[in-house]
């Protein structure tokens, strides 16, 4: 598959546009690795193109002390395999 | 003067005649899941006055985003599903027009709001399951 063909499936599915989960505030800290798996079945005259983006996410809660109050994590991205 | 420009508007039709014929009518279906699906069931899990925020950590994982309040915090945990359909009629080859695009979108969303009182124990939470709306094609 050409760059372009490949750039034009990026765009028209739109999985590059979202940013980065962020939390704007000095006592959460947010660590994320995303990952992306596209599938793509190009004949020209029928193509179908799937793309899946997930998450490894681990966010922490820290109290007025900065000792861990709470954390979270979620393995996103074993759902890929 | 008449019947000249006749003839040139009807040599221009075999043109787009053979435009035609050579172009190219694709259809491109598109699926996009960004996110991890909600598993846990919110009515089964959340306790309203009971269940706190280290809880709803441990049951749903980091939220998709976190909203500071005066009394109290609110997690969103979001899960995106967007399926596109194209139909697209071109000529790639001489011209690199495209006659026509018909383009259908459906963006449907899995959300769950969680608010918390200033003790960060529930105070109310929302679901709503928005992709099981999304039509198959």
């Amino acid at each position: 598959m050409s760059p372009t063909v490949f750039n034009k499936i990026l765009r028209d599915l739109e999985v590059t546009g979202e940013p980065l989960t962020t939390y704007p505030f000095a006592n959460i800290l947010s660590y994320q690795y995303d990952q992306g798996n596209i599938r793509a079945l190009i004949l020209v005259l029928f193509n179908y193109a799937e793309a899946k983006v997930k998450s490894d996410h681990l966010v922490i809660f820290l109290d007025e002390n900065e000792k861990v109050k709470y954390y979270g994590f979620r393995r996103g991205t074993e759902e890929l395999r | 003067m008449g019947s000249e420009g006749e003839r040139r508007s009807y040599g221009k039709i075999p043109a787009l005649m053979v435009l035609l014929i050579i172009s190219v009518c694709s259809c491109t279906i598109g699926r996009v899941y960004r996110g991890s699906e909600i598993k846990e069931d919110p009515k089964e899990r959340i306790v309203i006055g009971t269940t706190t925020k280290g809880e709803i950590l441990r049951i749903f994982g980091p939220p998709y985003w976190v909203q500071k309040q005066y009394d109290g915090d609110i997690f969103v945990y979001t899960y995106h599903r967007k399926n596109s359909s194209t139909l697209t009629l071109e000529e790639p080859v001489f011209t690199n027009i495209t006659f026509f695009v018909y383009r259908r979108i459906q963006e449907k969303r899995d959300s769950l709001v969680i608010l918390f009182d200033k003790d960060g124990v529930v105070k109310n939470y929302g679901y709503y399951e928005g992709t099981g709306e999304l039509e198959p094609l």
